[in-house]
């Protein structure tokens, strides 16, 4: 029961917090307009394709993926340190403080992402495939993801601003190569080569392999692999917690 | 003047305790300038087609042995369970099928193949540039009617086109890495406010603006330190050609730290809250980076073009474009001027939002 009003407390907050609104709903949008209209002249030749197509899925990618920058905060967060003070104090196990953080974070992303989706549905008419709730699937799992990731990272003996750095700067790399601002693969083999290492880009094909070919050859493995990762990173924030982490 | 002194040595221990900021300063850069290096050699107009070979034929395979023996032209099989998706991401520029009866129809019309009649002998299919898809024909008609090797460079080459430096591309990435730190450093205004540092400044009788000034010019200097050692590292470990003199580059790099500095004051003010600010700060140093030419530079539409003069990025570009040209500090005026317009926008934002805030 305690975990549970945790959670819908967590939630309340996660819900109205303006930077989470930002994050997951207006950047996205925003970016899809930019990067669709600045484009707009490279599906010539294919009228039924256009640049806001490709543009929607990869910025919502790299958005879901950089969730984990709002994760990385908030076990620290200043907001919650009276109240995690507090909680320590109750009988409340201290990864309950954590797991429904995590739990409410993933919801709060689940329901703005959904709304990012239908919005650029409606008013974009982007593709998202015959499936949407397919599409969806993967979007929550790579949220899921990111958002483990972000606790994971906070959890390092590093400061966190140098964590953040580092994160900004991984998360941009990831994106250039995994097609997020200009197609990749046009570069050559090299970049080809290279691009196999962001998970963006992983991302990226298996959602445009089920959209535009209705091919899951690598929809299933890419979910397989974000869940069971997201389940190790789990097991690794188990291990690593210390409550004084949510005092510091 | 003791204070600002205290304050700046106090935010400089604060800053260099922290193991990352060594690897943020040193590292990073030589990384980023590295990409850019490795990023401009391999930015070369290139042609990358897909094969669909359903006619096996000896005639198909010279043509296709033609196409892979041609500089610039890669050429891969395509998969036809991704074909769709693999044009979207721009794997291949279009697709070529060879349909059956092909080496016979070629046979039959070899002295009399005309360039109209190309689609009669082979499939094209692409959804981008079409521009690059009547080359792919053109090229295609060359091969199977004269059946030898062409330098296509020429072909590919748009003399709109201008690809980018090594130094654009370097200060590029560096100018967003510079803007995200500045937002970092800057958190240290939001950390004294937290831990009622800054209470206890205001409650003993010194002044406010002494404060201010102190972190101002602690993130400045460290700031600048970053942008100098890029700078040097690109000249001299990576004999980046920097076009004009060094000495008006690096002081060029100031008058850019101090607006960096203060974009990142300004941020941090106005959110009030480290974690918000760097989040917001990064996500609002992309959009503009994109939208100024930072990263990629295109021929962008009028409206964004209009819209990328509201973002310091673009001059700071320009600026260092003219520099690689040769120009001097002299000739860059109308940049620093820009560049001093921003710089006194994010100064007084910050001030009223100071006021604002306390």
């Amino acid at each position: 029961m305690t975990f549970l009003k945790l959670i819908i407390f967590d939630f309340k907050i996660t819900f109205k917090n303006k930077t989470t609104i930002f994050y997951t709903l207006a950047y996205p949008i925003i970016l899809t307009l930019i990067f669709g209209y600045l484009f707009s002249a490279t599906f010539e030749i294919d009228k039924t394709t256009s640049s806001y197509d490709y543009f929607a899925i990869t910025m919502l990618i790299f958005f879901v993926l950089g969730y984990s920058i709002t994760t990385v905060y908030f076990l620290d967060d200043a907001e919650y340190k009276a109240s995690n003070q507090r909680l320590l104090f109750s009988p409340t196990p201290p990864l309950y403080i954590v797991f429904s953080r995590i739990i409410a974070r993933v919801i709060v992303l689940i329901i703005y992402l959904t709304l990012a989706v239908i919005l650029l549905k409606l008013f974009l008419h982007v593709n998202f495939g015959t499936n949407l709730f397919k599409t969806l699937i993967i979007f929550y799992a790579e949220g899921l993801f990111a958002c483990l990731l972000g606790v994971l990272l906070s959890l390092l003996p590093l400061n966190t601003e140098s964590i953040m750095t580092i994160l900004n700067i991984l998360l941009m790399i990831f994106a250039i190569l995994g097609g997020g601002f200009f197609p990749i693969d046009s570069l050559g083999d090299t970049f080809e080569k290279l691009s196999y290492i962001s998970p963006q880009r992983w991302v990226t094909l298996s959602l445009f392999q089920t959209i535009y070919d209705g091919s899951s050859s690598l929809y299933v493995p890419t979910i397989i692999v974000l869940i069971s990762s997201s389940l190790f990173i789990l097991v690794l924030i188990k291990i690593l917690f210390r409550k004084e982490k949510l005092l510091a | 003047m003791s204070t600002i002194l205290i304050i700046l040595q106090n935010n400089f221990a604060r800053v260099f305790s922290k193991k990352g900021v060594y690897i943020q300063i040193f590292l990073i850069p030589v990384l980023l300038i590295s990409l850019s290096i490795y990023m401009n050699s391999k930015i070369e107009p290139k042609l990358n087609i897909g094969i669909i070979e359903e006619d096996q034929s000896s005639t198909s395979k010279d043509f296709i042995s033609l196409l892979q023996s041609t500089k610039n032209i890669t050429v891969k099989t395509v998969n036809i369970n991704t074909k769709n998706s693999d044009l979207i991401i721009n794997k291949y520029d279009f697709i070529i099928t060879i349909p059956n009866g092909f080496e016979k129809k070629v046979l039959s019309l070899r002295n009399g193949i005309e360039k109209t009649s190309i689609d009669n002998l082979l499939k094209f299919e692409g959804i981008r540039s079409k521009k690059l898809l009547d080359k792919g024909k053109e090229l295609s008609y060359y091969y199977i009617v004269y059946n030898k090797p062409l330098d296509i460079s020429e072909l590919l080459r748009n003399p709109d086109e201008k690809l980018p430096s090594v130094l654009a591309i370097s200060v590029g990435f560096i100018l967003i890495f510079l803007f995200a730190n500045a937002i970092s450093y800057s958190n240290l205004l939001i950390e004294d406010t937290e831990n009622n540092i800054l209470l206890r400044f205001k409650l003993s009788p010194n002044k406010l603006y002494k404060y201010i000034l102190a972190n101002t010019i602690s993130t400045f200097l460290i700031i600048y330190i970053q942008s100098l050692f890029s700078i040097l590292v690109a000249k001299y470990l990576f004999n980046v050609n920097i076009g004009t003199n060094i000495v008006n580059i690096l002081l060029y790099m100031i008058l850019v730290s101090i607006c960096c500095t203060l974009f990142g004051i300004a941020i941090t003010t106005l959110i009030n809250n480290e974690n918000n600010a760097s989040i917001v700060g990064s996500a609002t140093i992309l959009i503009s980076s994109l939208l100024s030419g930072t990263i990629i530079s295109l021929n962008v539409p009028k409206g964004i073009d209009i819209l990328s003069r509201f973002f310091p990025q673009r001059y700071i570009i320009n600026g260092i474009r003219g520099l690689e040209a040769g120009d001097n500090l002299w000739q860059l005026f109308n940049s620093q001027i820009y560049i001093l317009i921003f710089i006194c926008i994010f100064f007084f934002t910050s001030i009223y939002s100071l006021k604002k805030n306390n």
